[in-house]
């Protein structure tokens, strides 16, 4: 019996989720290897300082990269780096214009920041430091 | 579910918007969400959403807003839902980690009760599958609901049913089909014993040599792997063989083609192989390996015994149309039998249809092709399957919720920290089905282990085949669904219902409830294991008395071999010839030797005074030769045996029995000397009266016979040898049979090693018992192993006062234990007088029973009592050498 074609992605990911913190068992493993998606994210709460929320993560994400994200995709990966710890999510005062509900704030954790140096590092490697690319013909 | 938002109508820039503006976004929208979504993530979505639509409602308009809107929920639909998914995987693992944790924590409790509910559950499949399988028989037949067997059944003058034969004469098959034109098909089979079967070299006498007309494959479902069942059979001096026995005789040459010679009573012929079946499963009423074509018997028999109405040894089988009410024609049979039976009429003998998928479970003729079971069975094991399931499923419901008190402190914690009430009813009841899947697990190996050998046991080729039985699995899942929720339930909604505080500081509301459920559950379970070890004992007795029960004449070292004609035409030089070995004591020839089955009987006459009587009960008919009484070792109340030298002895002679003696009313045997007696057709004389003997089984009472002189159809000579050198007395015999009768391989049996055989079933049972009551015993120990651990929990206090107020650690187990003694005392009371009735109730099916002793009664007690109290010493001592210090602490 195969899973549904649309939860085998994520099933998939929830396996190696699984194997990684039991390998690890739920300690950092040396070097943290954030997704694309995650970096993306994570680099764009850090630009927004205090200020991070779904709506403004969005504009920051399209600033940085020029595409829209669906706010689906924004949250499921905020929700995913805040069961990891990379992420905290804070509750502001309850605001009138929200109908008496508080707005959840983002802030990175040490965590998180930890990621995103680690990952800057693996970037400045991988790319050797530059931002073009030279192709031999 | 109003959306309050700010009021931005009354903006600068004058909306050219629609006045009736819908300020809050889309509904529709809004619950899709909300379903999905957890609250929080909800209103966060939305809020975020509604501050950018408040923004573009100013900017752009209603539509653009509505639209872009629209766009954003729908492309987050994907990221959602796949978010939702893994986050589920996500909390199931977490509750498996847990369980598993928990479970873990109680290692030894767990698995005491998950191999309890295992054990109780591979004895309820296996019974099961049993079950499954007697009720299947047959039914592999593709028109097994249309075909019916034709029996034939005698009554006496009183009504009473004389005989009732699973065969009937051979002219009754084409009569019907010729009759009522509704049959589609009726087809003859006849069984053969003694044909010396060969191919080449390869000799053998097949016991089961079936003669079927060429028809049985349009009504049985006989899979014909070689040849065309429709001319297979057509053509006499044609046999069809099955698998087996192609490579019995033919290796791995196609047999299709070659001839098999076939020999019997000094014929022989060669026949023709016109194809090859697959053998018939075992779930059939017959196994037929061999079927030679009908028209092949027609020619050898001739046509006197093809139409003689007395010759009832066919079984025949009538084919109905689809849905046929088989009353119908069974009313027209009577009219049948008055219309052609000449010499008989309905009144005394009458035709009875049975449907074959009847014939295993409900049919006990007096002659069957094959010995059947037995409905009765069949509801016995089942009721016991459902018995063993029950008392499986209690007892696991009562030892997890024994242990629950016990949690009631982790319950108290984890409330502090923050647990809702619904994530710990959820943790519970996860546990509970995971112990109840993993104890059908293992149940599901056990039975895989245990099958071969429970194949061996019954007899049978079960398989636990998934496809076959997918109804019993489903069932079983559902019940452990079942059981799983309904034991995880109490302390879910017990424990979870507790104030945390109270429950941690150790203060519990339970009050000792003197006939709490757990006790009666108990106690029952206690008394099967009682009645079940009293019917072992009582088996084992009534065993003991049978095997040495005085059978009325010596079988010891009696053989039997089969005769030949050869023999029968030279009996008295064979005999003479046996004679020259010193170690052959006496020779006889008889057509039915003690242990065989007394098929053979006829009305009988007799004089009395002027007028001679017809006897209304039947005399069974011995046809012996002179040597039969003294090589059996029979005694004579009265009278003589036969003489040789007598000529009139050969046809005008009889002996009777004791009981025919009894029977027929005569005061003694002495009286019975001399009397005229009419036996079938013969006319004679009583000469003597022999001593009873047991002819069949123990199982039944000595019937009344009639012995004769027969020079014809002694088909059997019994040889009694002495003790001394059997292997060299066999070997003598082997070669005599081989001259008396060449080609047949050398076979034989001894007449107290039959008898001994006919115990077969009892001593099945008595296995059977054997294993039924160890089983009940453990589970009863478990059930009552859950108890003693709950009363311990309980009296920890109790037990602690007792041990600072001086008491020892032996008084409080003795105190512990007398507690228990009166539940197994009630027990006792409980399960003897079942036991009693039921014993009783099973002898009755024996002529000849022993008495139920006492003391195997007080021995089934005394056992009970010891393991209940060996159970009980697990937890009794274990609270008795506590330290009443921790005991007490939380006082």
């Amino acid at each position: 019996m195969s899973p549904p074609r649309i939860a085998w992605k994520p099933f998939y990911n929830f396996c190696v989720y699984t194997y990684e913190c039991k390998l690890h068992r739920n300690r950092r493993p040396h070097m943290i290897i954030l997704t694309r998606a995650e970096e993306i994210i994570l680099l764009a709460i850090h630009k927004l300082k205090d200020n991070a929320y779904g709506v403004t993560i969005r504009e920051q994400v399209y600033e940085d990269i020029g595409v829209y994200w669906a706010f689906g995709a924004i949250y499921k990966t905020l929700k995913k780096m805040k069961a990891k710890g990379y992420v905290a999510k804070i509750a502001s005062e309850p605001l009138s214009e929200r109908g008496g509900r508080s707005k959840y704030y983002y802030r990175l954790t040490s965590d998180g920041r930890e990621a995103l140096q680690d990952i800057a590092r693996v970037n400045a490697s991988l790319w050797d430091g530059s931002t073009r690319l030279e192709f031999e013909e | 579910m109003v959306h309050q938002t700010t009021s931005t109508n009354g903006s600068k820039k004058g909306s050219k918007n629609n006045p009736k503006i819908h300020s809050h976004p889309r509904l529709i929208l809004r619950l899709l969400l909300k379903a999905l979504l957890s609250p929080s993530a909800y209103l966060e979505f939305t809020d975020d959403l509604n501050e950018i639509y408040q923004a573009l409602l100013k900017s752009d308009g209603l539509t653009k807003a509505r639209l872009w809107y629209w766009f954003r929920v729908l492309e987050s639909l994907p990221g959602l839902i796949s978010d939702i998914i893994y986050w589920r995987f996500a909390m199931l693992r977490n509750y498996l980690k847990t369980t598993f944790r928990n479970l873990q924590r109680q290692k030894t409790q767990s698995t005491i009760n998950i191999l309890g509910l295992a054990i109780g559950l591979t004895c309820c499949i296996l019974i099961l599958l049993f079950v499954r399988d007697e009720l299947s028989f047959d039914k592999f037949n593709e028109n097994h609901d249309r075909i019916y067997r034709v029996t034939r059944r005698w009554i006496n003058e009183d009504g009473v049913v004389s005989l009732h034969l699973g065969f009937v004469a051979p002219p009754i098959g084409p009569l019907l089909k010729n009759d009522f034109p509704e049959i589609e098909q009726a087809v003859r089979l006849i069984e053969t014993s003694g044909m010396l079967v060969s191919h080449g070299d390869t000799y053998f006498e097949e016991d089961s040599f079936f003669f079927a007309e060429e028809n049985v494959f349009e009504v049985f479902s006989l899979k014909m792997i070689k040849g065309d069942p429709g001319t297979a059979l057509t053509d006499p001096l044609t046999v069809v063989i099955s698998e087996e026995m192609a490579r019995k005789y033919f290796g791995s040459e196609d047999p299709v083609g070659s001839t098999m010679r076939v020999e019997a009573q000094g014929q022989a012929a060669g026949l023709k192989v016109t194809g090859v079946i697959q053998s018939l499963p075992h779930n059939s009423h017959f196994h037929a390996d061999i079927l030679a074509s009908f028209k092949t018997y027609e020619a050898i028999v001739g046509d006197q015994e093809m139409q003689s109405w007395a010759s009832n040894n066919y079984a025949t089988y009538i084919l109905m149309p689809k849905n046929y009410d088989i009353r119908i024609l069974q009313k027209q049979l009577d009219a049948f039998i008055d219309r052609h039976v000449d010499g008989e009429t309905s009144k005394s003998t009458q035709l009875i249809l049975q449907p074959l998928t009847d014939i295993h479970l409900h049919s006990h003729l007096d002659a069957e092709i094959e010995p059947n079971s037995d409905i009765t069975y069949v509801y016995i094991f089942s009721v016991i399957a459902l018995f063993v399931l029950l008392i499986a499923a209690i007892n696991f419901m009562n030892l997890s919720t024994a242990r629950s008190s016990h949690r009631a402190k982790e319950v108290g914690l984890r409330k502090v920290v923050g647990a809702n009430r619904s994530q710990l009813i959820k943790q519970f009841l996860s546990e509970s089905l995971l112990t109840v899947f993993a104890g059908l697990a293992v149940a599901l190996i056990l039975v895989s282990l245990l099958l071969p050998r429970f194949n061996q046991f019954i007899n049978r080729e079960l398989s636990l085949n998934f496809l076959e039985n997918i109804g019993l699995l489903a069932g079983l899942f559902m019940a452990g669904v079942f059981v799983g929720i309904v034991s995880g339930l109490y302390p879910a909604l017990f424990l979870s219902a507790f104030q945390p505080a109270r429950v941690l500081k150790g203060t519990k509301e339970q009050r000792r409830r003197k006939l709490s459920l757990r006790t009666v559950l108990v106690v029952f379970q206690f008394a099967i294991s009682i009645v079940l070890i009293i019917c072992v004992g009582g088996v084992t007795s009534q065993l003991k008395y049978i095997q040495n029960i005085n059978l009325g004449f010596n079988e010891e070292q009696v053989v039997v071999l089969p005769s030949s004609p050869q023999i029968s035409s030279q009996l008295e030089s064979v005999k003479t010839q046996l004679y020259e070995n010193p170690n052959v004591i006496s020779v006889s020839a008889a057509k039915r030797v003690p242990s065989g089955r007394l098929l053979d009987s006829a009305g009988a006459r007799v004089i009395r005074g002027e007028k001679s009587e017809p006897l209304n009960f039947m005399i069974a008919h011995l046809r012996v030769d002179h040597d039969y009484i003294p090589t059996f070792g029979m005694e004579l109340a009265a009278g003589r045996n036969f003489f040789r030298e007598m000529p009139t002895d050969a046809a005008n002679a009889f002996i009777l029995n004791e009981t025919a003696v009894k029977e027929i009313g005569w005061a003694s045997p002495q009286d019975a000397i001399g009397k005229e007696f009419v036996y079938g057709m013969a006319e004679g004389q009583i000469i003597g009266v022999v001593k009873d003997f047991h002819f069949e089984s123990v199982h039944h009472a000595i019937v009344p016979i009639v012995l004769d002189l027969s020079s014809s159809s002694l088909n059997q000579v019994a040889v009694r040898i002495s003790p001394n050198d059997i292997p060299g007395t066999m070997a003598f015999l082997q070669n005599k049979w081989r001259e008396f009768r060449p080609k047949y391989p050398f076979s034989y049996y001894f007449v107290d090693e039959r008898f001994d055989q006919q115990y077969r079933s009892e001593k099945r049972i008595l296995q059977l018992f054997s294993y039924f009551a160890f089983l009940a015993i453990f589970i009863a120990c478990m059930g009552l192993f859950g108890l003693a651990l709950f009363t311990a929990e309980q009296s920890i206090k109790e037990i602690g006062i007792r041990k600072v107020l001086g008491a020892s650690v032996s008084s409080i187990v003795f105190f512990f234990s007398k507690e228990f003694s009166k539940w197994v005392l009630l027990a006792n009371i409980i399960g003897w007088p079942v036991a009693y009735f039921a014993m009783r109730k099973w002898l009755e099916n024996f002529a000849y029973r022993t008495s139920l002793n006492l003391w195997i009664f007080l021995l089934a007690g005394a056992l009970a009592l010891f393991i209940a109290l060996f159970t009980v010493s697990f937890h009794s001592v274990k609270a008795a050498v506590a330290d009443p210090v921790k005991s007490l602490r939380y006082e």
